[in-house]
């Protein structure tokens, strides 16, 4: 395998100027095949439902696409009108529509919140609608739960971070359906944040609490005065925790944890920061820098380009012109949000190249030179 | 410069169009771009074969030679060229950008974005910055002191032609003077001298390899009609090149500038050098795609990072603002713009 994979390199760069085989017909594939890509795998859209403010998305994904852990995520690559967009979404589907012992009846179902200010999510349906075919990484992320628990658990969600869970609550059920291993069952708490009546696949929650009777729901919403305080107050230091949701609201339990005197380890979270929408760039960022494998953590201030804020710091990046003519200060933008200094416009979350001689820093960055 | 021009309301008319074009640029743009490269694998690997069928009749070898003549030109300076000018790099794919793409030709691309995108695009025309303008071996303009061997200048013109792919390669090792010559002062090198050898030779070595030794290897009894047909391949694809850029720089009515007169350029003092530091080629659709656009020399060096795809349309536009700001807008046919070109090589051979 790895001595083909180096031979299909060797060939490529030699007689292709690709890096394999593979990329250099990639046009042509996609003529028969449409999302043909090196690298990822295909999956055909399925379905597509508008719940308001979520778009749910069920995909087939082709035979080969490893088998998926539950609480593990994908990245979804679209092309928006002529743009490849990628972003990672978790998998809520159960195990059932997951197991590899019927691959092609498999169904990822991916739930999406749209936010109305981003860059990719309003644009899901329409490119969707579109393409029929889109791009899926392998499953990833090592954000699962173990089999049969032998502690509590405690599964803290905001918003659509209620996804992961879904998709460990159908597999914990499943296993309990077809187990006798019933003697130590520990508590399953599910903490659930959201806007008022904005609560996702509540059926399903109830449908799997009555076969998972350790599980106990708890549906809150913080503008009727629900507290997360409340809600984790008996959360033992024994407990395994995961979170998932925005950012601060990662922070806020955190902090609540830390006052229960929760240990670290126990705890995992899947994390997303919220889209920026024409914040000031002022202030400082921090910006992660990968150069040759190695990476270095910096604060830049963000009134500076990005080429003379790393030169100050002794980044050493390609550079030309710094006037935007002659890409040579092109670098990928691995996540993050930048502004273009000539046209203002600010750029997407997801990996994108940049210049580094006209670009600023809007939030935090994560740059490969 | 000029002083009668309103550099600023010329320099937001072009940005507006520019921005304008941008905001249409998508799947239409992504589109074809990936049916371009198609074409050119499809003339690649056509032409291949068909060198091949020599030996039922010449003919298929003729078509062989044109096609993969076609492929390389379709590859070098429609997709290679703009893809390295970072023209498709919105499109986020992982293998149609300025990052990881490169070409069917002697020249690394990594060289050519140093030597063209930066010092070309950045300085053109200014005399002393910009080595594309004679490319160090010829004298095209009065502010160049004659030398005897100008004499013979035309004769080099015809050799850097057949040899263009080298030239374009050896580019940036003539500038940093690796092989010969004293360094030029103030000259700050981006890669040492020896990575730029390496690079060279190894690069040079792997298109040697490619079209003179395993290709017709492959073909077996029928070694010499590949070679040959790579050969005269290769020497097409250079002469066409060489010619379209020529035309672009070279024709009588292109100014040349001083550096002082770009020191402390505005937006609009470049976009003024820049359109008249180029001149266009009329033709019709097919000979603006096999030059690459490079037809509309104007519109790409005013924009160099717009998609090629938009250049035909923001064409008329461009040509208007400038003609209203009473700048030259410099356009002919092809071989009145050649004529022109060969006149000024000539031209500037006597002192
Ligand atoms: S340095 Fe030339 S585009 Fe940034």
């Amino acid at each position: 395998m790895n001595v083909l994979t180096r031979l299909n390199h060797a060939t490529a760069k030699t007689f292709l100027h690709t890096d394999s085989i593979g990329s250099y017909l990639e046009p042509i594939i996609q003529r028969f095949k449409p999302a043909w890509r090196t690298h990822w795998f295909r999956a055909r859209v399925l379905s597509i439902k508008n719940l308001d403010g979520v778009v749910e998305l069920l995909l087939s994904p082709e035979k080969h696409w490893p088998q998926a852990k539950a609480g593990q995520h994908v990245l979804l690559t679209l092309e928006v009108n002529g743009r490849l967009m990628t972003r990672p979404f978790s998998i809520s589907s159960g195990p059932q529509q997951l197991s590899n012992d019927h691959p092609r009846q498999r169904s990822i179902r991916l739930t999406i919140k749209v936010n109305t200010e981003g860059g990719f999510t309003p644009k899901i349906v329409e490119s969707v609608l579109t393409q029929r075919v889109v791009n899926i990484s392998a499953p990833q992320g090592d954000f699962v739960t173990v089999d049969f628990p032998n502690n509590p658990v405690w599964f803290v969600a905001a918003g659509s971070g209620i996804t992961p869970f879904l998709a460990m609550l159908h597999h914990l059920a499943h296993l309990a359906s077809g187990s006798a291993r019933s003697g130590a069952n520990h508590p399953i708490h599910l903490v659930y944040f959201a806007k008022a009546l904005e609560h996702l696949y509540v059926d399903e929650l109830l449908a799997i609490s009555k076969v998972l009777p350790q599980l106990r729901l708890q549906l809150l919403v913080r503008q009727q005065g629900h507290h997360l305080s409340d809600a984790l107050l008996h959360c033992d230091p024994s407990s395994q925790v995961f979170v998932c949701g925005p950012a601060q609201f990662k922070h806020a339990v955190d902090q609540q944890l830390d006052m229960l005197l929760h240990p670290q380890q126990q705890r995992r979270a899947e994390y997303y920061q919220a889209p920026v929408v024409a914040q000031q760039s002022t202030g400082e960022h921090d910006v992660l820098v990968i150069q040759r494998g190695t990476s270095t953590l910096l604060t830049l201030t963000a009134d500076d380009n990005l080429l003379t804020g790393l030169e100050q710091q002794g980044i050493r990046a390609n550079f030309g012109c710094r006037i935007g003519v002659c890409h040579q200060c092109r670098c990928v933008k691995k996540s993050g949000v930048v502004r273009n200094l000539r046209t203002g416009e600010l750029s997407q979350q997801g990996e994108q190249l940049i210049q580094l001689c006209i670009s600023q820093a809007v939030t935090s960055l994560e740059l490969e030179l | 410069m000029n002083n009668t021009i309103n550099f600023n309301l010329l320099a937001e008319e072009l940005d507006t169009l520019k921005r304008d074009t941008m905001a249409e640029v998508g799947r239409q743009d992504a589109a074809y771009i990936r049916n371009v490269i198609v074409w050119q694998r499809v003339l690649e690997w056509g032409g291949r074969a068909l060198l091949m069928l020599g030996f039922i009749h010449p003919l298929w070898w003729g078509i062989g030679v044109l096609s993969l003549a076609c492929a390389k030109i379709l590859d070098n300076m429609e997709i290679g060229h703009n893809v390295l000018h970072g023209q498709y790099d919105w499109m986020n794919d992982p293998h149609i950008n300025s990052r990881q793409f490169d070409w069917d030709i002697a020249c690394d691309g990594k060289s050519w974005q140093r030597i063209h995108n930066y010092e070309h695009h950045t300085y053109t025309n200014v005399i002393g910055k910009d080595r594309d303008f004679g490319y160090g071996l010829l004298r095209l303009s009065n502010d160049f002191g004659w030398r005897i061997k100008n004499l013979w200048q035309f004769i080099t013109y015809l050799n850097l032609s057949v040899l263009f792919q080298w030239g374009v390669s050896y580019h940036e090792l003539a500038a940093e003077r690796v092989f010969m010559g004293k360094k030029k002062q103030g000259r700050i090198s981006r890669v040492d001298a020896n990575e730029l050898k390496r690079r060279f030779f190894t690069k040079g070595a792997k298109q040697l390899i490619k079209d003179y030794l395993v290709f017709p290897l492959l073909a077996g009894p029928l070694f010499l009609w590949v070679l040959l047909g790579n050969l005269i391949a290769n020497l097409l694809r250079n002469l066409w090149t060489s010619t379209i850029i020529f035309c672009g720089h070279f024709t009588s009515d292109v100014h040349t500038f001083t550096q002082e007169q770009c020191e402390n350029e505005t937006q609009g003092q470049w976009y003024y050098r820049q359109a008249l530091g180029s001149s266009n080629i009329s033709g019709g659709k097919l000979f603006h795609i096999l030059t690459g656009h490079l037809s509309f020399q104007i519109e790409h060096h005013l924009f160099p990072d717009l998609p090629s795809s938009r250049y035909q349309q923001v064409a008329p536009q461009v040509q208007e603002i400038l003609c209203r700001h009473g700048i030259a807008y410099h356009t002919g046919p092809f071989l009145r713009q050649y004529i022109q070109v060969i006149k000024r090589i000539l031209l500037y051979s006597l002192p």
